[in-house]
C-alpha cells in the first residue's frame, strides 16, 4: 500500500449490481485491535444473502461508526482503520470529511434527456481508400424540394441546404423564392418568411398530357417555368375566385369635369396628373364616406380603416404588382400624382420595396389604355372590393332628353358579397360617380 | 524456449499486473464507486499470459466478460482500462463500454464480449482475415468451461475445421460456470475430446503453469501460422474471486478458495521455479511488485480524477455517418 | 441501357465490387454450392437464388466461402473479418433465419462501434432474403425488416427494384457501417433499365415513384409495384398522389414523407408486415408527431394481419396487401 493511504475507510460494500443498502451484524473485533488484510470484520446481511466483510488492508481499527443492527447505504462509512501513526484529530476529520459513492438506480432532477433524433454526427473517419462517388445530381436537394425548385424555374444549384445531411430541403426553397419575390437579396438567407407569403405550385404540373401528340402535328410547345411572382399571382387569384363570393355593379361616369380639374392642377403644378390618379383620389374621398368598402375581412372579422390605402395596377414584365399608395384621401392630387408616378416606375423596375406592395384597403385596376370597355376584376383579399377601369370614350348621351356626346367611362365594382352587402356596394358606387362627375378632387 | 532474463521478468511483471489490478478493483468495487459488472480474473494469469506471450499485435484475440487478464496480457495501456471500468471519457472505450465491453483495436484485441460464446464466431472471422492475407497471423479465441455449451461455439469450431483456417480455441476451465461446476455442466466432462470431436487438434494443459500454456500455445500458432488449419487447448486453471464481484461463492466450498491460493497460484509457482533454477531471484521479482502495485495505484488515482462522459456523447459513435 | 432482374442487378453488383476491392468477400450457404458434393460440379447453384452465380469460378474459393448450415458462425465470422479489415457480404439464405443468428446482429454487430467507444470498423454487409407470396410457407416467408430497423448501430435497406438494388448494394459494401440488405424474393425476376458501369444510391433519400397531391403513398418492396398498380388504376379518375419509395429504412427520410404531406394532407403507408411496431406504426408515429398540422385525415396503415404467414395460396393472396387494399385505402384517405 502506499505511503499516502495511511487512513481506510471501511464502508458498506456493494455485493452484486443491485445491492443499496445492508444491515450490519456483530462486529468480530474491537477498537484498538491489530486486523490483518482479508481478516473478517463483521457479518452484513442484505435482501439476497448474508456475507462477511473483509479488512481492506493491515493495521489498527480505530473508530466504528456503525453499530450492529444499523442499516446503511453502500458506500457508508462504518469503521475506519489506519495503517500508519494517525491522530484522533487526523481520524475525526477523515470521519467528519468522509463522502461515500452513492449508488442508487433511480433518475434524479439532474438528468437530462437525450434528444430522440437521430444520432450525432461522427467526426469524419477517412477510413475507405476508395471514394464513394457523389450522386448524379450537383446539388443534393431532397425530391419534393427538387420538384418545387422545377415548377418555381429556381436554380438552387448555389443554395445552402438546411435539410437532412445538408440537404436543400422544401422549407429551404420556399424561403429562397420568397426573398426572391421580396425582391431582397436571394444569397441571404432571412428569417423564415410568414407561411402567407409563401408561393404554392397553384396548379400542379402533370405530366404534360399527351405533349408528344402536338410536337408530332409539328406543333411543339416551349416550356416556360412559372415564376416565383407568377407563382404567387396564381395561387391568391385562384383562393380570391374559390373563396370570395364576387358580385359585380356597374356604372357609368362622366368625367368632363374630372378632367377638366386634373388639366388645371398638372398646369399649376407641372405635375402630370393621369387618369387613373384622378380615378384614385375619387375612390379615396368615396372611401372615406362608405367605410364598410375600405376594410379587410380575414374571414372572421371586418377591419375597417379610417384611411384609404388605395393599391394600384400595374403590369410589368415579370406579372401584375399592385404598389399601394398610403392614406390616399390625405394626398392632394398633385401629389398623389407623384405617388402614383414613383411607384408605377419603380415596379416596372423591380424596386419596389416589401412594405410597399403589402396591404392596401382598396385596389384600382385600369384596363382603358387598351380600349376595353369594361371589364370584371378579381379581388385583393383580405381586401373587400375593387374597381375596374374601362377605356373613357365619347359615348353619345342623353341629357334632358337631347342626344350629346360626352367623355364617358364605365366603372365595375367587385365586391366581397359576405361583408359588403349590394346596397353598400351600390350607395359607394354612387357617391364615386357623384365625386369624379363633382370635379371636386 | 524462453530463456532470456528480459522475458522472464516480461512474463513475471505481466502475470503480476493482472493479479494486482484485479486484488485492487475487488477492494475498489466493494466501495460502490464503480458501477455495473465485474468479473474478476484473478487466479487464471498464467492462461492469458502464457498464450499472449505467443502473439503479436498483428495476431488476434477475442475475449470474454473476464477479459482484464487477457487485455493486460494482449500488452493494452492498464490506465486506460481502469478509466474504462470507471466509465471515464477517457477511458479505453470512452466510458461507452465498460469491464465487459474493453477493446483495443492497436493491439489486436478485438473486444471482451458479454455474450458467452459471442467471441468464437469473431475470432474465426478473423482468421479467414489472416488466412487471406497469408501473412502467417494467427486469431486466438478465449473461452471459459460455461461458453463450451454454447451453440455459436460449437458452429465457430465446425466452421473453423471446414475452411482450415488459423484459430486457436483456449477453453479455460476454472470449474464453474457462473455457480455451476463443469462436473455437471460439461457433459462428456472432457473440453478437449469435444473439440477433438469436431476434428482439430486438442490439448489439456495445467493452466496454472505459465510455461506448460506457453508451450502448448506454441505448438497450436505453429500449426496455424504453417497452414495447419484450428487447434483447442484446455487449460485447467481456477478463480479465486465469483462469478461477478458481489457473488458470494455459496457454491464453493469455504476453504477451497484459501487452498487453491496456496497449491495453484501461479505466481507463486513462478516464484519457486525461478528460485530452483536461479534465473531471477527474490529481488529481481520484488522490484517488478513494487513498480506493479506503483502502476496500479495511479491508475486508480487517474481513473478517479477522469472527467465522466458528457450529454453530448450519448449518442455519438452508434454510426460512423448516418 | 439493359434491362436486369433485380437478381441479376445484385449479381453484377457483387462481381464489379469484388474485382474493385479485393477487401470484399462473400459467405454463406450455396453461395456457389457443391462443395463436398459428387459431381465434380463445383458452381452448381450460385446461391439458391441464383445471385451469387459466377463469383466462385471467378474470384476463387478464398473469396468465396461456402459454409456450412451455422448462421450464427456465418454472421459472427463475417462482423470479425470486417473487425478484422476485411469487407464481408454475408449471405442469410431466408431473412427467417435472423432468429437463429440473432445475437450476432442484434448485441455484437450493431454495438461494436459504440461499446468500443468508436475505435472499431464493422464494414459487414448481410444480404438476406425476405417476402411472402411465394407459397413457402410461415418460416420462409416474413418481411423482418422492422424487427431490424429498431436496433440502432445497423443500417436497414431495402430495394423495390433492380435500379436501386444495384446502387444500393455497391453503397452498402462502400460503407464502413453494417447494413442488412433485405432482396424480395418475389421481386428478384423483377426488371428494369440498370447502368452497366458500377453507381451508388444513397442511403436515407427516398425516391419519388410518382406524383400527385391527392395523398402520399409510402411503400417498401414489392409494395411499391403494388402501390403502382393502384395509382393506375386510381388516375383514370383523376387522382393522382405522391409515392414514395424510402429504399432505407435506417436511415429514414423523414424529411420527404414530411414535406409531401405538407402538400397532400393525407398519408397511406404500405408494408408487408404484421401491423404491431413495424414501419407502418413507425412512419404514422413519425407523422403524428411531427406533421400533424399537415394531416387533413387519419392515417391509413395498408400491412398484412397479425398472423403468420398462412401456406395455403389463396390464403396467403389475402394475407399479402394488394393492390386492392391499396387502392381503397387511398380512396379512404382521399375521400373518393
Amino acid at each position: 500500500m502506499s505511503a499516502t493511504r495511511a487512513i481506510h475507510a471501511v464502508t458498506m460494500p456493494k455485493w452484486g449490481i443491485e445491492m443499496t443498502e445492508g444491515t450490519l451484524g456483530q462486529w468480530t473485533v474491537r477498537v484498538g485491535q491489530r486486523v490483518e488484510r482479508g481478516e473478517p470484520l463483521l457479518d452484513v446481511e442484505t435482501e439476497k444473502i448474508v456475507n462477511t466483510v473483509e479488512s481492506p488492508a493491515s493495521g489498527v481499527l480505530r473508530r466504528i461508526v456503525a453499530d450492529a443492527g444499523e442499516v446503511k447505504p453502500v458506500g457508508a462509512l462504518i469503521a475506519v482503520l489506519t495503517t500508519e501513526e494517525v491522530s484522533d484529530a487526523d481520524v475525526g476529520s477523515f470521519i467528519d470529511q468522509f463522502q461515500g459513492a452513492s449508488v442508487n438506480f433511480e433518475p434524479d432532477a439532474s438528468d437530462r434527456p437525450a434528444s430522440s433524433g437521430p444520432p450525432a454526427a461522427a467526426v469524419a473517419v477517412a477510413v475507405a481508400a476508395v471514394e464513394i462517388p457523389a450522386p448524379a445530381a450537383d446539388v443534393r436537394v431532397s425530391p419534393i424540394a427538387r420538384r418545387l425548385a422545377e415548377t418555381l424555374g429556381i436554380d438552387i444549384s448555389t443554395l445552402q441546404g438546411t435539410g437532412r445531411n445538408g440537404r436543400v430541403s422544401k422549407e429551404d426553397v420556399e424561403a429562397y423564392a420568397a426573398r426572391l419575390a421580396a425582391g431582397a437579396d436571394p444569397a441571404q438567407p432571412a428569417a423564415h418568411p410568414q407561411p402567407a407569403a409563401l408561393p404554392q405550385p397553384a396548379a400542379h404540373p402533370q405530366a404534360a398530357a399527351h405533349p408528344q401528340a402536338a410536337a408530332d402535328r409539328g406543333n411543339a410547345p416551349a416550356r416556360i417555368p412559372m415564376s416565383a411572382s407568377r407563382v404567387t399571382i396564381a395561387r391568391r387569384l385562384l383562393e380570391s375566385t374559390q373563396s370570395i363570393p364576387h358580385y359585380r355593379l356597374q356604372m357609368d361616369v362622366d368625367v368632363t369635369r374630372a378632367r377638366a380639374q386634373g388639366r388645371q392642377i398638372a398646369e399649376r403644378s407641372g405635375v402630370r396628373v393621369t387618369f387613373n390618379d384622378l380615378l384614385v383620389r375619387a375612390c379615396a374621398l368615396a372611401l372615406l364616406r362608405h367605410p364598410q368598402v375600405n376594410a379587410q375581412f380575414d374571414g372572421n372579422e371586418i377591419l375597417q380603416f379610417p384611411h384609404a390605402d388605395i393599391a394600384i395596377a400595374v403590369a410589368t414584365a415579370s406579372g401584375l404588382l399592385t404598389p399601394v399608395v398610403r392614406a390616399a384621401d390625405q394626398q392632394p392630387l398633385a401629389h398623389l400624382a407623384r405617388l402614383t408616378a414613383d411607384l408605377t416606375d419603380r415596379a416596372r423596375r423591380g424596386a419596389l420595396t416589401r412594405d410597399e406592395i403589402t396591404g392596401g384597403t382598396f385596389t384600382v385596376s385600369n384596363l382603358g389604355k387598351f380600349g376595353i370597355a369594361s371589364f370584371d376584376a378579381i379581388i385583393n383579399p383580405p381586401q373587400v372590393a375593387i374597381l375596374a377601369v374601362g377605356a373613357v370614350e365619347d359615348r353619345l348621351v342623353a341629357r334632358g332628353g337631347v342626344a350629346a356626346v360626352a367623355p364617358i367611362v364605365t366603372l365595375t365594382l367587385s365586391a366581397d358579397h359576405r361583408v359588403v352587402d349590394g346596397a353598400v356596394g351600390a350607395a359607394f358606387l354612387a357617391t364615386l360617380r357623384e365625386v369624379i362627375e363633382s370635379g371636386e378632387l | 524456449m524462453l530463456v532470456t532474463r528480459e522475458r522472464l521478468l516480461e512474463i513475471y511483471r505481466r502475470m503480476k499486473t493482472i493479479r494486482e489490478f484485479e486484488e485492487r478493483l475487488h477492494v475498489e468495487i466493494a466501495t460502490g464507486e464503480i458501477p455495473g459488472f465485474t468479473h474478476l480474473y484473478a487466479g487464471q494469469e498464467a492462461v492469458a499470459v502464457g498464450v499472449c506471450e505467443t502473439l503479436t499485435d498483428s495476431d488476434y484475440i477475442v475475449s470474454t466478460h473476464r477479459g482484464h487478464g487477457h487485455c493486460i496480457a494482449k500488452g493494452c495501456d492498464v490506465t486506460g482500462m481502469m478509466k474504462e471500468i470507471y466509465g471515464r471519457r477517457d477511458g479505453l472505450c470512452k466510458g461507452k463500454g465498460g469491464s465487459m465491453h474493453i477493446a483495443d483495436f492497436d493491439k489486436g484485441m478485438l473486444g471482451a464480449n458479454a455474450i458467452v460464446g459471442g467471441g468464437p464466431p469473431l475470432a474465426v472471422g478473423a482468421a479467414i482475415a489472416c488466412k487471406l492475407r497469408k501473412q502467417g497471423h494467427v486469431s486466438v479465441a478465449f473461452g471459459g468451461d460455461g461458453s463450451c455449451n454454447q451453440g455459436t461455439v460449437f458452429e465457430a469450431m465446425n466452421l473453423a475445421v471446414v475452411l482450415q483456417v488459423p484459430a486457436i480455441f483456449v477453453f479455460e476451465n476454472n470449474g464453474y460456470s457462473e455457480h455451476t461446476g463443469v462436473s455437471y455442466a460439461v457433459g462428456s466432462r472432457d473440453i478437449a475430446a469435444r473439440a477433438r470431436g469436431f476434428g482439430m487438434p486438442a490439448e489439456t494443459v495445467d493452466g496454472s503453469d505459465v510455461f506448460a500454456v506457453y508451450e502448448a500455445t506454441m505448438r497450436a500458432v505453429d500449426r496455424a501460422r504453417g497452414g495447419g488449419g484450428p487447434s483447442s487447448i484446455e487449460a485447467t486453471t481456477t478463480r479465486y474471486y465469483g462469478h461477478f464481484e458481489g457473488d458470494p461463492q455459496k457454491y464453493r466450498a469455504k476453504d477451497e478458495v484459501a487452498r487453491q491460493r496456496e497449491t495453484m497460484d501461479c505466481l507463486k509457482r513462478f516464484h519457486a521455479r525461478m528460485q530452483q533454477e536461479g534465473s531471477l531471484s527474490a529481488a529481481d521479482l520484488a522490484a517488478v511488485d513494487q513498480e506493479v502495485l506503483a502502476l496500479i495505484d495511479a491508475a486508480v488515482a487517474a481513473a478517479k480524477a477522469s472527467p465522466l462522459p458528457g450529454l453530448a456523447d450519448l449518442t455519438t459513435d452508434v454510426y460512423i455517418q448516418y | 441501357m439493359p434491362q436486369l432482374s433485380m437478381r441479376d442487378a445484385v449479381n453484377q453488383a457483387l462481381h464489379q465490387e469484388m474485382a474493385r476491392d479485393p477487401r470484399v468477400i462473400v459467405l454463406g450457404e450455396d453461395v456457389s454450392g457443391g462443395a463436398g458434393g459428387t459431381s465434380g460440379e463445383r458452381e452448381a447453384s450460385g446461391g439458391i437464388f441464383g445471385v451469387t452465380k459466377g463469383l466462385l469460378p471467378r474470384f476463387g474459393a478464398e473469396r468465396v466461402i461456402d459454409t456450412p448450415i451455422s448462421e450464427s458462425a456465418i454472421v459472427g465470422a463475417a462482423a470479425g473479418a470486417a473487425l478484422a479489415g476485411l469487407r464481408p457480404v454475408a449471405e442469410i439464405m431466408f431473412a427467417d433465419f435472423v432468429g437463429v443468428c440473432m445475437d450476432q446482429l442484434y448485441n455484437q454487430i450493431a454495438k461494436f462501434r459504440y461499446m468500443f467507444g468508436g475505435k472499431s470498423t464493422c464494414p459487414v454487409v448481410i444480404r438476406t432474403a425476405m417476402g411472402a407470396g411465394m407459397n413457402m410457407g410461415a418460416q420462409h416467408s416474413q418481411s423482418i425488416y422492422g424487427l431490424l430497423t429498431a436496433i440502432p448501430g445497423l443500417k436497414i435497406v431495402v430495394p423495390s427494384n433492380a435500379y436501386d438494388a444495384k446502387g444500393l448494394l455497391i453503397q452498402a459494401i462502400r460503407d464502413d457501417d453494417p447494413v442488412v440488405f433485405f432482396e424480395h424474393k418475389a421481386l428478384y425476376p423483377r426488371k428494369n433499365e440498370v447502368p452497366e458501369e458500377p453507381y451508388t444510391v444513397p442511403f436515407g433519400e427516398a425516391a419519388l415513384v410518382r406524383e400527385g397531391e391527392a395523398a402520399t403513398v409510402v411503400a417498401l418492396a414489392r409494395m411499391v409495384p403494388f402501390a403502382e398498380k393502384a395509382l393506375d388504376a386510381l388516375a383514370k379518375e383523376g387522382i393522382r398522389c405522391d409515392l414514395i419509395d424510402p429504399r432505407t429504412t435506417s436511415p429514414l427520410d423523414e424529411e420527404t414523407i414530411l414535406e409531401s404531406l405538407e402538400n397532400t394532407g393525407r398519408l397511406v403507408v404500405v408494408d408487408e408486415s404484421p401491423p404491431r411496431c413495424g414501419l407502418a406504426a413507425d412512419i404514422t408515429a413519425l407523422v403524428a408527431s411531427r406533421g400533424f398540422s399537415s394531416l387533413k385525415a387519419p392515417v391509413e396503415m395498408v400491412t398484412a394481419p397479425h398472423s403468420p404467414v398462412p401456406f395455403s395460396p389463396g390464403l396467403e393472396r389475402s394475407w399479402v396487401p394488394g393492390p386492392q387494399a391499396i387502392e381503397a385505402a387511398i380512396r379512404r384517405a382521399v375521400g373518393r
